[in-house]
């Protein structure tokens, strides 16, 4: 038999016991008894019919499938015919788990795990006594055949120009020892590696691999990019692969360079300059190699360049060895904390949904279980087994539970999408490539599991614990319980929301404070330009005359007040921070340094408090000289603080390193460096004429700066064609360097509201279930005389209850949970801040009533007549 | 309620096969005559719930040890669906037959052990 043919053996068995009664009910009317009792007394003499027709459909096998077929279908029913229920939880189901795993995705794509590498774990940072490495010296490393090694790569960031049609653009490539995809273990999506043949540097013609965002915007996804020929740097490069969609760069944190060519004099200049080179290593561990082995094994082939190379001072620190992502890695990198506790915050306020959501369902299951005992009493009292009626209750929450994971899958699906769309294009392009976390993704649906089953199990217990059940329901039964279940659900939710609620608004706050602070420097009518010379044909004094000419050039322009260069943008995406300064005998920890060029005060407006500006005479050759901050000279400058010296320890001197002795000129105002939230810091600056680096030219304009924008370019392509220009508003600038604190305040307040949308329909939940318990109670005290404002009053007393209780509770965890975050906010704000407890626990308490006012209305109204017909 | 009846059912199970069986062998027979010979043969000593056969006769006849078939029974033109022993029920019966007999035997001698002797 099978099943389907089981209505046909249902019929068959129906068929059977009814011939059996009525021959049974024959023989008793034979013995004497009316028809009647004949018929009771066969009944009787053949037991419960219901639980014989389930004792025998259970032979028939294939039962325990159809039960559950049967369930799943009996389930559904359900969940149509309370179509709030349903929909308010898997919602709230789906959004605590995509939510999480969106969130957390995110983290892991920019924090943890973000290289695309085969064994990621056998790769290692190599940093043999300096952090960059001259090609001579890699060369002599890839050489040396080191036992722990398996292979040895090499790869620097390197901004690039490539031209398309008459302009020039400026990318971000990586320049790659060309043994780089293949011991990293990535093969392209389309083409080939770089070949053995051009482990060769300088091989002619040149190749180059793409990334997948960079074939997809200048060559539209087509497919024959294949030999194409793009020019980096006035070389021409003939493309030979288009990397994976969702590749991961070795420099983590999502960012993404969009070419990748090996290492050519064209590219860097002479390999063999032993003083050039600022390659990055990688190491790919033997199979079975320790981290300590390796670094254990990297000590005599150190040791040994350094005797061959004795002058070469840059390699005299010790070696370091560090993994390529985690927490060490993020410190090396110089991640601020702040952004590591904003995503760990994020991360909590994730799980603090999903607890919520759980908690609502959980609230939720529980209410409609115990509006169901009476039916669940039936069932049993009429002969359903026990376990029956638990398997059939778990089935309908497991539905709910697995509606909400797939809805949750599916909403975290729509994110990685969106965030895969995502392309922010900062100096190095940004592509978030969001892979979905396993473990997170089992963790939140074991959890909406476990939260939904056992709450939905909860009536069924409750019911058969107390087979006198069906007389339980009786008047009054729900008022003597002060401290239930669901009571306790919606306390904790209340906390929940709570500590949600304080976080998000403590980082709102910060936000506003941080965007509302003064720089210290002109904003409104300032430009930045940055010029990309051509690396290997410009020598650091070329392009120092270059700029020269060029800030003369561009002062003589109408409209322009004054020009000057600098080598770091304050507020910008890289700071340039020194340890290790000497003054008056005292070590200055962290001094934000920048190379500015004569007249940068003159340009940012930051007025000389004290001395003089940099002059065109303070030259590479004359006495070194700087300006320091205010900060800087109240705290470690003696008397008038001009004409003290500080000491700068010189870079690749050894250990312990040269310092070279610089007189203080000037004292300029304090200003921003790093971030627009940061306390006063103590800052330094020197010529540029004395530290040269690429610098960016600062424009102060008289009135509209858009308007000198073409006069400066034009006048910049006269000095050197084809050269990569970016003009930006300060201003703009400043709002690209907010944005993602923007997203972020936006991302929170959203989850916040969220988070309180899900506490309030718990509440209203509970209390409107509450009433309807207490709807006889509720009758007796209005017939015996009490007014509707009583019951009123009862009701919300109630709810009221709750919420502080709630809000206690969440008081008390928000300022034990965000304690940690209080070294990312802004000076001078406390972690647990009265104001804004205060503000968030009357908010709540104020949602809470309202959520109750609707059923507390209702009980207002009862009728007391129909209420006590009712039992 | 509910409990009671199957722990009875339980306890007869293992038995209530072997006496349907036996029943059985005797020639075709429908549910309610089947229960009426175990309560008539054991004197009403065995109470069997009449409704507790079929759960055993749909067992007996998923292991193959049964077949049914509706047949109109002789003496009145009426349909019932009668059972019949098949080739294996009649092994299966021997098999029980053994293992209660073995099973009396052990009874007893616990029970009556002088006896024995």
């Amino acid at each position: 038999m099978r099943w389907w043919k089981k209505n046909d053996r249902e019929h068959d068995m129906e068929k059977e016991f009814a011939s059996h009664l009525e021959l049974e009910a024959e023989e008793q009317r034979a013995k004497g008894l009316s028809v009647e009792e004949a018929r009771y007394a066969a009944q009787r003499a053949f037991g419960n019919t219901a639980l014989m027709k389930e004792q025998t459909r259970e032979e028939w096998g294939w039962l325990k499938l159809e039960i559950a077929l049967k369930d799943v279908q009996y389930g559904i029913r359900g969940l149509f015919r309370s179509p709030i229920f349903t929909i308010v939880s898997v919602l709230s189901l789906a959004l605590g788990i995509g939510a999480t795993t969106g969130i957390f995705g995110t983290f892991e794509a920019v924090f943890l795990n973000a290289v695309t590498a085969r064994n990621l774990g056998q790769l290692e940072h190599i940093e043999p006594g300096d952090s960059n490495v001259s090609y001579r010296c890699f060369q002599y490393l890839s050489s040396a055949n080191i036992p722990t090694v398996e292979g040895l790569v090499a790869y620097f960031e390197s901004g690039l120009s490539l031209r398309s049609g008459t302009e020039m653009e400026r990318i971000t490539g990586d320049i790659v020892s060309p043994n780089f995809f293949a011991v990293l273990g990535v093969t392209p999506a389309m083409g080939r590696a770089f070949s053995e043949d051009e482990q060769q540097p300088g091989r002619q013609p040149h190749v180059a691999i793409v990334s997948h965002g960079f074939w997809q915007r200048k060559f539209d996804a087509r497919p024959d990019v294949l030999g194409k020929v793009i020019e980096l740097n006035r070389e021409v490069f003939t493309i030979v692969g288009v990397l994976p969609k969702n590749y991961r760069s070795v420099h983590g944190y999502g960012m993404s360079p969009e070419v990748y060519v090996p290492l050519s004099k064209e590219l860097v200049g002479d390999l063999n300059d032993p003083s050039l080179g600022s390659l990055n290593l990688i190491a790919r561990m033997q199979d079975g190699v320790t981290f300590s082995q390796l670094k254990a094994s990297l000590g005599p082939v150190v040791q040994s360049w350094r005797q061959l190379y004795p002058g070469d001072g840059r390699y005299a620190g010790k070696i370091d060895v560090y993994p390529l992502t985690g927490i060490e890695k993020m410190r090396r990198d110089g991640i601020p904390l702040e952004l590591t506790v904003f995503l760990l915050l994020l991360i909590l306020v994730a799980v603090l949904i999903l607890l919520i959501a759980c908690a609502n369902v959980a609230g939720l299951l529980v209410a409609r279980g115990a509006n169901r005992s009476r039916e669940i009493a039936v069932r049993l009292a009429l002969g359903a087994p026990r376990y029956r009626v638990i398997q059939q209750l778990l089935t309908e929450t497991a539905l709910l539970a697995f509606l909400g994971s797939c809805a949750g899958i599916a909403l975290y699906l729509a994110l990685a999408t969106a965030a895969e769309k995502l392309q922010i294009r900062e100096s190095v392009p940004f592509e978030l490539h969001l892979h979905l976390d396993r473990t997170l993704l089992y963790f939140s649906i074991g959890l909406v599991a476990l939260t939904t089953l056992l709450s939905g199990l909860v009536p069924a217990l409750q019911s058969s614990r107390n087979s006198w059940h069906l007389r339980s329901n009786q008047i009054g039964a729900e008022t003597h319980q002060r401290f239930s279940l669901r009571r306790a659900l919606v306390v904790g939710q209340f906390a929940l929301a709570f500590v949600l609620l304080v976080s998000a608004s403590l980082f709102l706050r910060g936000l506003a404070k941080n965007s509302h602070a003064d720089p210290g420097f002109n904003m409104q009518h300032l430009l930045t330009v940055e010029v990309t010379l051509n690396d290997a044909s410009y020598s650091a004094y070329r392009s120092e005359r270059y700029f020269e000419r060029a800030i003369n050039e561009i002062s003589r322009l109408q409209g322009i007040r004054s020009v000057a260069g600098a080598s770091t943008v304050p507020l910008g995406i890289e700071h340039w921070v020194i340890g290790s300064i000497r003054v008056n005998d005292r070590n200055v920890p962290r001094v934000f340094v920048n190379s500015v060029t004569p007249g940068y005060f003159q340009a940012m407006q930051i007025p000389l408090l004290k001395g003089r500006d940099f002059q065109a005479d303070d030259r590479a050759d004359s006495p070194p000289v700087a300006i320091v901050n205010q900060t800087f000279a109240n705290a470690y400058l003696k008397g008038d603080g001009l004409s003290n010296l500080v000491y700068v320890p010189i870079a690749g001197t050894g250990t312990p390193p040269t310092f070279l002795p610089f007189q203080i000129i000037g004292i300029a105002r304090d200003s921003k460096y790093g971030s627009l939230g940061e306390e006063a810091a103590p800052a330094l600056y020197w010529p540029l004429s004395q530290h040269y680096g690429p610098p960016t030219l600062m424009v102060d304009t008289a009135s509209a700066p858009a308007s000198v924008m073409t006069a400066i370019r034009q006048t910049l392509v006269s000095l050197e064609p084809r050269t990569p220009i970016k003009i930006e508003l300060m201003r703009e600038r400043l709002a690209g360097a907010l944005l993602p604190s923007k997203i972020a305040s936006f991302l929170l307040s959203g989850m916040g509201t969220l988070g309180l949308l899900l506490a309030t329909i718990g509440i209203y939940g509970v209390v409107a279930y509450g009433v309807g318990r207490r709807t006889a109670e509720i009758g007796i005290r209005m017939a015996l005389g009490a007014t509707k404002a009583h019951v009123l009053g009862l009701i919300l007393k109630d709810a009221g209850q709750i919420a502080c209780v709630g809000t206690v509770t969440g008081a008390a965890l928000a300022s034990f949970i965000l304690q940690p975050l209080g070294k990312a906010l802004p000076a001078g704000m406390p972690v647990v801040d009265l104001l804004s407890f205060v503000t968030v626990g009357c908010a709540l308490t104020f949602v809470g009533l309202c959520a109750a006012l609707f059923p507390a209305w209702r009980a207002s109204r009862i009728d007391p007549m129909r209420a006590l017909r009712t039992e | 309620m509910a409990k009671d009846t199957r722990q009875r059912a339980n306890v007869l199970q293992g038995t209530l096969d072997m006496l349907i069986l036996r029943t059985l062998i005797l020639g075709p027979a429908h549910g309610h005559e089947i229960g009426k010979y175990i309560q008539r043969t054991t004197d009403d000593l065995l109470q069997v719930q009449h409704g507790s056969l079929y759960p055993a006769l749909h067992r007996l006849e998923r292991r193959g040890w049964l077949t049914a078939k509706w047949e109109t029974a002789q003496d009145r033109n009426r349909q019932f669906k009668y059972y019949r022993l098949t080739a294996a029920g009649r092994k299966q019966l021997s098999v029980e037959e053994s293992k209660w007999k073995q099973m009396a035997r052990a009874v007893a001698q616990v029970m009556w052990p002088a006896e024995e002797n």
